[in-house]
């Protein structure tokens, strides 16, 4: 008995862990994208999560559409909305110092999450799941969301390293992530590059946040500690793979989720703080980048 | 020409940093007590101060040295629980608590900037949203140090001090004045001593403050903890003001706020922290209770996005802020019509009295009929490897350069001439062995070798923009001794001393190689050829033994080779041995006693430099077998 | 020495009062006043209309904005502003909004509301907010009317900051605390209890009212978890709390921690009642709760317009104006106009002294409920107890009454 209850909660834990972990993951994918492509940290991305979110609670909440258009819907209104921030916050910042673009995506996000709050308001709102409820194993109940959440991401991912792998945009991306006057100098695309690499960023934002939002409710300030974790992951990651910023988001959720659930549940949240704090001390490139990478950062 | 040298005085003697400060206190204790209607306004007055001590401390922290700190407006909360802690108990005085905040805000800072040592920029930000978070949660969570429960502590004792207590906002005016006076005398101290451009230094180009034997890790801690005692300090005040704490008044939203108050102010001038903070807090309050109403809803709704925006077009507008943009004008208006008093008084450089290129007609070095014989190796390197990946840039090279000479090092690009100066330099980890003047000197630590006296310049020059030449000069001083910010706090007039002296030496060494007028015009402001001599001039302020001129003539014209050549002859025979690499074929034969040569990697030829040029090696590597 | 035994007069008054108040809070619906003790309506003429504040945020001013103290108050000014006003003049009102987490600038909001001559100063709804600026209210001596519970605010109470210049309209929130507690261990009949506590000033000190209330009635708290606002997976905590067997929950959270919380108490089969204080009317509204957590659910409002018959006329108007149903705060941010209305006219006139005593010994039935000023300066002592229909219509299982401390505080 004790030990049917001990199995069942370790693989509670274990579920959330992993959905839990794949939206910190798609999280930092989305400004790892950004940041090989343009070497810009966007910390507009939390509010670009929220506002996700958002636009589908407000076409399936408020206008009544199915749930798969809204979440489409979403997710191509991100896609523009990245594109906007690129123009307003990257393009006519170009050849300034890193901190001052950086700096110029804290006001995108101040605008976008008060302009969600003056619309929507602050109460917590609730979007509806893409499948509602769940199933047992052994005793553990998980929502077909978070498998929902777990699948899209490993897809997700999957379709990003293909993109970067083997196809030209993937390549130039490569290219300018390693040396971007070279690359100019080689005849690629920057300025489209820019702009198609933060469309797509705001794009994975939004996908983060309609997938995460049903699991729980969503109020205008939810994406920027989801954002938070993604920066954890990718620093973990050590900034620099695709594959890595991943298996750093996973990291995160079973830390959080499986160690925390075990030890010090009242300090859980704080948990992965610690393990950053730790390991940026010990090894500053993160537990799979490279020792070069950060030089830039 | 000593007349000239003599005469210039360093810019801490210049401007009059004090008298703006006691005329600004002044102009405080006026408008307070002329303009300030209301209770609201009194209580505004006193925030601006408190915020005004928290973004001087970040600038700072941010400004100067350049770190992405989100952690202030934590430890200003930290300062504030641990000042109500210290003061629970009656028998103590107030003042203790400050200094109690203080003590565990230069501790908490220390350690944590210790723990992030080798972090920068976004990883060092990221660390201080931990920090922040952590700060916040220890606090609530700790209900023995707060008294309370959830992080609220209430029933703070008020500020006294001398047997008087400070209640009220008017009370507080007079504490916090005097606290932002303080603060704003200390920052000027900071200011006005080598610890700025120091920490200017390794903010712009780290790897090129170490060649120069600056203490990077030193420094970026000590002004990391600089601004958090700020911060904690003012968290005190603010404790001791208010009466009660909660942490949700230090989230990271107040972090982002103080970052804005700095970045608005500008982060050139210590003044941009009053100015932002005084933005800031002045227009958040105008808009809460305006009465203006845009589409039924009330403008203060709209903060956060006016914040925003103002934020994005500062970027791209005026990324130096209002102080900057202030400077600016003033700069552009200020024609002969501006009388010198003010110009002085506000500390304005002289505008170079020459241009800004190499007066080529001026005379050069004199050169000495004789020359001092080559003595004995000074640099010796052997078996100097390194590898990138897979790749062998250098490969078992031995190098060594005698007391007296000129050493060329020719090969056609990619042969890894510049790695190997790297290598030698401590840039870039390398295997071998490197001894000078017979000491070993381990390789891979750029400060050993620079303190052994081996000096290098870059194929492009790197200098300092936003520095003044003779400010960049300054950096190699080998005299660095109370060059720290306690130093310059508490030993000021000893610190005085030392920099006249180095400036003597600095400007001596810019009139040398004919800066001495444009001494303090930004770096940036020269042309190719003059940062070139200012790279010499640095070179000859820092008393090397040894240089290593990595392509030095690249992009100078024939006169301006011919004068570099006249420096480094004079150099010589001073007795500093020199390593020349270079591809003009007339400049290294002209100069150099002796030449080797590298090919991928390898040493394959050595040999005078005249006949050099003839070997079958030499040719082959160059140009390719025939 | 007079007011003294003026008071303990009051006292014995209040609790007599409120021995046989059960049954007069069935009268009247909201906005009519009886007559008050000493000085009638008809007494006050003024030249000038009285200058009331409203310090509250509204929609979009913030990330915990609600709107129902902005429209509550904008609702009883029309409605008293159309019946001759206070005095015979027009009210002057405003809303100032106010930071509940910037304690400072809730400060300078409270001082612009004195520079602006206010005579009555309404609001103030965030717990740590009151606490902070309770000093400030009483430095300005202006009657205020504060829309928190925290029990520090009240007069006499442990550690209290209150003063005769701070009333508070909420009842306190260690006794809504205790009357749940009282509900679920002595009614329901539950012993083994678990508790969910956010770590947040309100989650602290609710859970230790709770714990106490707990041990005093008899029971046990098997289990104590904590979690942080911004927490979005609380299995670990609920699966503690099963392990662990309780077979009640008190939670003390925020609404966004609610909806995961309750339903994630469903999902791992702890059917067990859960009590969530006024949280759950707010998790409620999101409409994300499940219909299994919802049948466990029993949240405890100051009272509930939308169904309750006293507030009928209110929530027509509130309904017809704003489009929603009213929240308790709406309705009580709405008698507060009226009370400011009835103490006014009894003081005779705007002087600050005399409407803070006025109010000391206020009794008025309003929409929500009926208010009787006690010792500590707390004007409301009811509160319902609710259960919940899948689409959030709440259901009032038990009107509670909230009795005052005997020993005042």
């Amino acid at each position: 008995m004790v030990f049917a209850t001990a199995t069942s909660d370790f693989l509670s834990y274990l579920s959330a862990a992993i959905s839990e972990g794949s939206i910190t993951a798609l999280a930092a994918l989305g400004f790892l994208l950004t940041f090989k492509a343009t070497g810009v940290i966007s910390f507009a991305q939390g509010a670009f999560i929220t506002l996700g979110a958002y636009l589908a609670y407000w076409t399936s909440g408020k206008h009544d559409w199915p749930i798969v258009p809204a979440y489409v819907f979403a997710i191509v209104a991100m896609f523009f909305v990245g594109v906007a921030s690129e123009r307003i916050a990257y393009r006519p910042l170009r050849g300034r110092s890193i901190h001052v673009v950086v700096i110029a995506t804290f006001g995108i996000s101040e605008i976008v999450v008060t302009l969600i709050n003056i619309f929507f308001g602050a109460s917590p709102q609730g979007l509806d799941p893409l499948v509602q409820g769940g199933f047992h194993v052994s005793g553990a109940y998980i929502p077909w969301q978070r498998v929902i959440i777990v699948g899209v991401t490993l897809v997700t991912t999957a379709a990003l390293v293909w993109l970067f792998g083997s196809t030209q945009f993937g390549r130039q991306v490569r290219a300018v992530a390693s040396d971007r006057e070279t690359a100019q100098l080689y005849g690629v695309p920057v300025g489209r590059l820019s702009i198609i690499a933060f469309g797509l960023a705001g794009s994975l934002a939004g996908l983060a946040g309609v997938l995460i939002a049903p699991v729980g409710s969503i109020d205008p300030n939810f994406g920027f500690l989801i954002m938070l974790g993604g920066f954890y992951a990718a620093i973990l990651g050590g900034f620099g793979s695709l594959g890595g910023v991943v298996v750093g988001g996973f990291l995160i959720g079973f830390v959080q989720y499986v160690i925390g659930s075990y030890w010090w549940r009242d300090y859980q949240s704080l948990l992965p703080f610690v393990l950053i704090l730790g390991v940026i001390a010990v090894s500053p490139q993160g537990l799979f980048g490279n020792r070069n990478a950060h030089g830039r950062l | 020409m000593r007349e000239r040298v003599r005469r210039v005085k360093p810019p801490i003697y210049r401007g009059m940093p004090y008298l703006t400060i006691a005329l600004f206190v002044v102009g405080l204790v006026i408008y307070r007590n002329w303009r300030t209607h209301g209770l609201a306004q009194e209580s505004l007055f006193n925030d601006w101060l408190l915020y005004a001590l928290v973004v001087l401390g970040f600038y700072f922290v941010f400004g100067v040295a350049g770190q992405f700190a989100f952690s202030q407006a934590a430890v200003f909360g930290l300062g504030g629980y641990v000042s109500a802690w210290a003061t629970f108990n009656h028998s103590h005085p107030v003042f203790v608590g400050m200094i109690a905040a203080a003590v565990v805000a230069l501790g908490a800072s220390f350690v944590f900037a210790l723990l992030m040592q080798r972090t920068e920029h976004f990883y060092f930000a990221v660390g201080t949203l931990g920090l922040q978070t952590i700060i916040v949660l220890v606090i609530s969570k700790w209900t023995h140090f707060t008294h309370g429960g959830g992080g609220e502590v209430s029933g703070i004792r008020p500020w006294s001090m001398f047997g008087h207590t400070f209640l009220t906002d008017f009370d507080m005016f007079k504490v916090l004045t005097l606290a932002l006076g303080v603060g704003l005398v200390l920052a000027a101290f900071i200011e006005r001593s080598p610890v700025r451009r120091e920490a200017i230094a390794v903010r712009d180009q780290p790897i090129v403050a170490r060649t120069l034997g600056l203490p990077a890790l030193r420094i970026r801690i000590v002004m990391f903890m600089l601004g958090s005692t700020f911060a904690a300090v003012a968290g005190s005040l603010y404790a001791h003001r208010a009466a009660s704490l909660s942490t949700e008044s230090f989230s990271v939203e107040l972090g982002l706020y103080i970052f804005l108050m700095a970045i608005l102010g500008g982060l050139g001038s210590m003044w941009g922290a009053v100015v932002g903070s005084w933005f800031f807090v002045y227009s958040t309050q105008e808009l809460q209770t305006s009465s203006i109403v845009i589409n039924h809803h009330k403008i203060s709704e709209f903060k956060p996005i006016l914040f925003g925006a103002l934020l994005i077009i500062m970027m791209i507008a005026a990324p130096e802020g209002l102080t900057g943009l202030f400077r600016r004008v003033v700069r552009r208006r200020r024609s002969a019509a501006m009388p010198l008093f003010l110009s002085r008084f506000l500390g304005l450089a002289k505008d170079p009295v020459a241009s800004n290129d190499l007066d080529l007609d001026r005379p050069g070095p004199t050169v000495s009929v004789e020359r001092p014989p080559i003595g004995d190796a000074v640099l010796e390197a052997r078996g100097i490897t390194v590898r990138f990946g897979g790749v062998r840039a250098v490969d078992e090279v031995d190098v060594s350069l005698r007391d007296g000479e000129i050493l060329g090092l020719i090969g056609p690009n990619g042969s890894g001439k510049s790695t190997l100066l790297n290598a030698i330099t401590g840039v870039v980890p390398a295997g071998g062995s490197l001894r000078i003047r017979g000491t070993d000197v381990r390789l891979g630590r750029a400060e050993t070798v620079v303190r052994a006296g081996v000096y290098r310049t870059y194929q492009t020059p790197q200098r300092y923009l936003e520095l003044s030449c003779i400010d960049n000069v300054l950096l190699s001083t080998t005299d660095r001794r109370l060059t720290g910010v306690v130093s310059s706090i508490l030993l000021r007039p000893l610190v005085l001393r030392h920099e006249r002296a180095r400036w003597q030496r600095a400007a001596e060494a810019l009139d040398r190689v004919g800066l001495l007028d444009v001494a303090e015009a930004p770096a940036g402001s020269l042309s190719y050829g003059a940062n070139r001599m200012l790279e010499l001039a640095r070179v000859i302020a820092g008393d090397a033994k040894v240089v290593l001129l990595d392509e030095p003539s690249a992009g100078l014209n024939h006169a301006e080779t011919e004068l570099l050549a006249a420096h480094l002859r004079a150099l010589r025979d001073e007795g500093v041995a020199l390593l020349v690499v270079d591809h003009k074929i007339d400049f290294i034969s002209s100069l150099c006693d002796r030449v080797v040569v590298l090919e991928l990697g390898r040493l394959v030829a050595e040999g005078d430099p005249h006949g050099i040029w003839q070997d079958e090696r030499v040719v082959t590597a160059y140009l390719g077998s025939a | 020495m007079k007011i003294r035994r003026f008071a303990v007069v009051l006292c014995v008054l209040a609790f007599i009062a409120g021995a046989c108040g059960s049954s007069s809070k069935k009268s009247a619906s909201g906005g009519t006043t009886t007559t008050a003790a000493g000085g009638s309506s008809s007494s006050c003429k003024a030249t000038t209309g009285i200058k009331i504040v409203g310090l509250a945020e509204t929609t979009g001013e913030g990330a915990q904005a609600v709107p129902y103290f902005a429209n509550g108050w904008q609702l009883g000014v029309d409605a008293v502003n159309a019946a001759g006003g206070i005095c015979g003049q027009q009210i002057s009102y405003e809303r100032l909004p106010m930071s509940p987490t910037d304690n400072a600038q809730a400060k300078n909001t409270l001082l612009s509301a004195l520079d602006k001559k206010a005579d009555v100063l309404l609001g103030i709804v965030n717990s740590a907010t009151v606490v902070a600026l309770a000093p400030n209210v009483t430095q300005a001596a202006t009657p205020t009317i504060a829309f928190s519970s925290v029990a520090s605010a009240f007069l006499g109470a442990p550690n209290s900051v209150g003063s005769q210049w701070l009333f508070m309209i909420r009842p306190r929130n260690t006794t809504v605390t205790t009357a749940q507690i009282d509900y679920l261990v002595k009614t329901l009949g539950k012993k083994k209890i678990g508790l969910q506590c956010v770590n947040q000033t309100f989650g602290v000190q609710s859970c230790a009212a709770a714990k106490a209330a707990i041990e005093a009635d008899g029971g046990t708290v098997v289990d104590q978890e904590t979690n942080e606002v911004t927490d979005t997976n609380l299995t670990s905590k609920v699966l503690a709390l099963k392990n662990k067997g309780a077979d009640g929950i008190y939670a003390a959270v925020f609404p966004n921690n609610g909806v995961v919380f309750f339903n994630e108490l469903a999902d791992n089969d702890v059917n067990v009642p859960v009590f969530s204080g006024a949280i759950a009317g707010l998790a409620m509204g999101t409409g994300q709760i499940k219909p299994a957590a919802v049948k466990n659910l029993y949240g405890l409002d100051d009272c509930a317009p939308a169904v309750e018959s006293r507030a009928s006329k209110f929530n027509t108007a509130y309904r017809a104006k704003f489009g929603k149903a009213p929240s308790y705060s709406a309705a009580q941010a709405y008698d507060a106009i009226f009370i400011v209305k009835k103490v006014a006219e009894a003081a005779g006139g705007y002087d600050k002294a005399k409407i803070a005593a006025e109010l000391a010994k206020l009794d008025y039935d309003g929409a929500c409920t009926h208010y009787q000023a006690d010792k500590g300066n707390g004007l409301a002592h009811s509160a319902v107890l609710e259960t919940f229909a899948t689409d959030g219509t709440p259901t009032v299982v038990k009107s509670v009454d909230i009795p005052p401390p005997a020993n005042g505080g």
